[in-house]
């Protein structure tokens, strides 16, 4: 009987997967997904390459130069990282007086904001397998996303699960408005039954806040009679994780500037497209998987000069890529799940590759000398 | 060797009054004064005050919900936020208060890793967590079907698998309440399994913690928390613990007469009284003080009704198998009669009660007040003219529904040290520190004395860790002090095929990854499970 692992590649962080593999190939995932067996074919692939990835002595000496050559530095925590990653971060942003932003600004600022100004009411997804019945999804991806939600809820594969497209979301949303309006007081009768959950993917969280806060504010207005739960659907494995730990050792989820002065935050100003735009900084130090970056951003990449610290190679052309290891294959690591329950994951095998915490806790170090 | 020399030395195990004489130290801890060797440092203290380092039994600044509560609080520019300020951030505000050993109220056990990163965070104090399990649903099935046997095994492992020092109990059968849209049930109603009501959760834990023999009793968080008219419902909950060993946390909020409009009046004289009936027991008060707070509960119950009256936005979060993390944004007004009944009503408390050594000062942080508030409450313990100039500041229901006009009593410093140091260890069963006896801890705080207390209580001159000194001239050093308390207590490991059979089709993760999931926790010491009350 094989080992059983907890997969880092959806924010469903699905527990107790059987993995063969022989070398630097897949036998078996079990059970499989489309996200596991792609995320595992590539991580025994990209581990094989890694005999000869570059130990910790290694990458500090290819960083140095770049960092001394830096003037303004922006640092760019990945969704894939495990949560170990931030408070080592934040202490190299702090020696270098940089900014610090994430690849999922929605998860952090947008939809803080908007919990800040509607509030929601969430539960753990053991609750919501038991007592869900009615199930909205808001993001035509969702099941892309977390393709096993079905059994974890089950109310999605038993036919109670609508889809609000995200072309125009405000719409949708007010069509939803009328509907729940007309029958509420139907619903209210019978609360039991009526137990509900909305998904909502990162598409309903704008940049000017309003569809979010109208979806949660929505949310609350039923919930004076009813009982329904919100969940975001994270787009990559600890979206929520990587938010949560820089809420709690920085008070604020990313878009901030980081110095021996303390902390400044700003959301609208310390986004990574502007800094890049507003000549703000001239290198970038990316850590984890970018594939969540929008291409315009990529683009604006392109100005600056990169370096890449990632468990795959990216469709980016940095100055320097190095491969660090992933939480969940090449090293253990804590990761939060979509209703942000934090899951320890256990490395598959050991490997060369350094964890991205090692990275910048030498780097710290190195420069404190 | 260190000696403490000239200062007037105050130590809560010998009483309130000062003893003059020096104070000796040796490899971190308190020894016995040595006429024959020379000290290889001699701090001269002279025209100071020495006292134990404060102990803080009940706060929230770790874990998951703080998370949460920080979503509330963001503001562009990122102002500091007394109410949420980091776990980091926390010690080391502590030490600057003066307190070396600081523990956080709830975890979720399904959160249990949440709080044991922050935790670790917390350099520079010894530090702990309770575990919550009011609404646990496999211990609720347990004392059910009374089966005390497996009821305290379970506890037990609870304890142990999230890395916890105590149990918490919070509003029992309250969360569970809330999630089947029933009203919180009352001491005596059936919480929904079996006949089990609230009194039997509360007296079978209570008993099965003590058997236990853990060093902190359970950390009560009774029902009807905020309501007005709850002393009497809070009385019969001390009278149901029947004489037992038990904490009673932030019992301000459970402190509330029936006013004939409907509002509040103090409850505090007859909580007190019903309290001197029961010697065993311990409480902090969970004082509120005017300006911001947050709520951060697992009462979900309790929030939800607050959130219902005041109709502004909150989080939610309901747990699997167990209660929930709630949080709301509030701000304690002087002209609000409500406020400052409570307001009036925590001080009341704290002044009507004997024992500094059973009454303990807290703000339930950040619930009443930011912890930074303590000296300005020590001041207005300790000075009538304080108390009387505040009263004529808010609004005149603290002075028509409350006793605090009445009352004259002026607490000493020594009966301050009793209440922040010595009883809230000796409760949490830390017997190594809270008194200046050979063998504690050089866990010590010195005041520059002077007139201005709260002042005085704000800045200490410097705070020692381990015979170390941690704070001094506003500079903190953490680095290398500090443990993460935790308490193990013995248990059946033969039950555990059963506790994961009977749980696992409870959670949505596998049973080996709940609560710490077996990681080995760092830098903790362990404390006997050998209490025998006090």
């Amino acid at each position: 009987m094989p080992e059983t692992y907890t997969c880092p590649f959806c924010s469903l962080h699905c527990t107790g997967l059987h993995l063969e593999w022989d070398g630097d190939r897949l036998n078996t995932v079990f059970p499989a997904c489309h996200k596991a067996e792609t995320g595992y074919r590539n991580a025994l692939t990209q581990s094989s390459i890694a005999e000869n990835s570059p130990g910790i002595t290694e990458i500090i000496s290819a960083i140095q130069p770049y960092l001394n050559n830096s003037q303004r530095m922006a640092v760019v925590l990945c969704s894939d990282l495990p949560q170990e990653a931030v408070p080592a971060a934040l202490a190299f942003c702090q020696q270098h007086s940089a900014f610090l932003v994430t690849d999922d600004e929605f998860s952090g600022s947008i939809l803080s904001l908007a919990m800040k100004e509607a509030g929601t009411l969430s539960a753990s997804l053991g609750i919501l397998r038991d007592c869900i019945n009615r199930v909205i999804c808001c993001g035509g991806d969702i099941l892309q996303t977390l393709p096993r939600l079905e059994e974890f809820v089950p109310a999605v594969n038993a036919g109670h699960v609508r889809f609000l497209e995200d072309d125009n979301p405000l719409a949708a949303l007010q069509n939803l408005r009328l509907e729940t309006g007309a029958s509420a007081a139907n619903m209210a009768s019978n609360l039991d039954d009526q137990q509900g959950l909305v998904l909502f993917d990162k598409n309903w969280l704008q940049e000017d806040l309003h569809i979010a806060a109208e979806l949660l504010h929505w949310l609350a207005d039923l919930n004076r009679g009813q009982r329904w739960y919100s969940l975001y659907a994270a787009p990559a494995a600890n979206s929520l994780g990587i938010c949560n730990a820089l809420l709690s050792t920085a008070g604020c989820p990313g878009n901030m500037h980081v110095s021996l002065a303390g902390i400044e935050y700003d959301p609208r100003q310390f986004r990574l497209h502007q800094l890049i735009n507003n000549g703000w900084v001239d290198t970038c130090l990316i850590a984890g998987n970018p594939s969540l970056m929008p291409a315009a951003l990529k683009e604006d990449l392109k100005k600056v000069t990169t370096i890449l610290l990632s468990p795959e190679p990216a469709d980016l052309k940095p100055a320097l890529t190095l491969p660090v290891a992933r939480a969940g294959v090449d090293c253990a690591g804590t990761m939060q799940r979509l209703d942000q329950v934090p899951l320890r994951l256990q490395p598959l095998f050991t490997t060369s590759r350094v964890p991205v915490e090692a990275i910048f806790n030498s780097l710290t170090g190195r420069a404190a000398v | 060797m260190i000696v403490i020399h000239g200062a007037e030395v105050y130590n809560p195990a010998r009483g309130h009054a000062p003893q003059p004489g020096d104070l000796w130290i040796e490899d971190g801890r308190i020894i016995t004064t040595r006429q024959d060797v020379i000290p290889e440092q001699v701090i001269d203290a002279r025209g100071m005050i020495i006292a134990p380092a404060g102990v803080e039994i009940h706060t929230h600044v770790t874990g998951y919900p703080l998370s949460l509560a920080r979503r509330f609080t963001l503001s562009e520019g990122c102002r500091k936020n007394p109410l949420l300020p980091s776990p980091e951030e926390a010690a080391r505000l502590y030490l600057q208060l003066g307190y070396t050993t600081v523990f956080d109220a709830a975890t979720s056990p399904l959160y249990a890793f949440s709080s044991y990163s922050d935790l670790r965070q917390m350099e520079g104090v010894d530090r702990g967590t309770f575990v919550l399990a009011g609404d646990h649903h496999l211990l609720l099935q347990a004392l059910a079907s009374n089966d005390m046997d497996y009821a305290r095994d379970i506890i037990a492992w609870l304890v142990s698998c999230s890395g916890g020092y105590a149990l918490k109990l919070v509003n029992p059968g309250g969360g569970l309440a809330w999630k089947n849209h029933r009203k919180a049930p009352d001491l005596d109603e059936g919480i929904g399994i079996g006949t089990l009501t609230q009194r039997d959760v509360l007296k079978r834990c209570v008993q099965a913690v003590n058997q236990l023999g853990m060093p902190h009793p359970v950390h009560i968080h009774a029902g009807q928390l905020g309501q007005p008219g709850n002393a009497v419902n809070f009385c019969n909950s001390i009278r149901a613990l029947e004489s037992q060993r038990a904490h009673l946390c932030h019992i301000q909020f459970f402190s509330y007469g029936l006013d004939p409009s409907g509002g509040y009046r103090s409850g505090a004289e007859e909580v007190v009284r019903t309290l001197e009936e029961f010697p065993q027991l311990t409480c902090d008060v969970g004082q509120i003080m005017f300006g911001d707070a947050m709520t951060v509960t697992a009462d979900t119950s309790a929030l939800s009704r607050l959130q219902q009256g005041l109709k502004k936005p909150w989080i939610s979060n309901q747990v699997e198998a167990e209660g929930g993390n709630n949080i709301l944004p509030l701000k304690y007004a002087p002209k609000d009669p409500s406020n400052a009944v409570q307001w009036a009503t925590g001080l009341e408390l704290l002044l009507l009660s004997p024992d500094p050594a059973r009454m303990f000062l807290t703000t339930d942080h950040p619930n009443g007040a930011p912890f930074e508030t303590y000296p300005l409450v020590i001041e207005l313990l300790m000075s009538r003219n304080a108390r009387q100039e505040a009263l004529h500041q808010v609004h005149r229901a603290a002075r028509d529904r409350t006793g605090l006009a009445a009352i004259e009593r002026e607490y000493s410093l020594g009966e301050i040290f009793a209440m922040t140091s010595f009883g809230p260890a000796r409760s949490l069963g830390l017997n190594d520190r809270g008194h200046l006896e050979p063998g504690a801890l050089a866990d010590i705080r010195c005041y520059k004395k002077q007139a201005n207390i709260r002042r005085m209580f704000a800045s200490p001159e410097w705070v020692m860790k381990n015979g170390r000194i941690v704070y001094q001239n506003g500079r903190v050093d953490t680095q290398g002090f500090g443990e993460i308390l935790v308490a193990r207590p013995q248990w059946d490991h033969d039950q555990l095929p059963h506790i994961k059979s009977d749980l696992e089709n409870r959670i949505s993760i596998p049973f080996d990854l709940y609560a710490l999931g077996g990681t080995k926790m760092e830098n903790t010491r362990e404390v006997p499970c050998t209490s025998t009350g006090f």
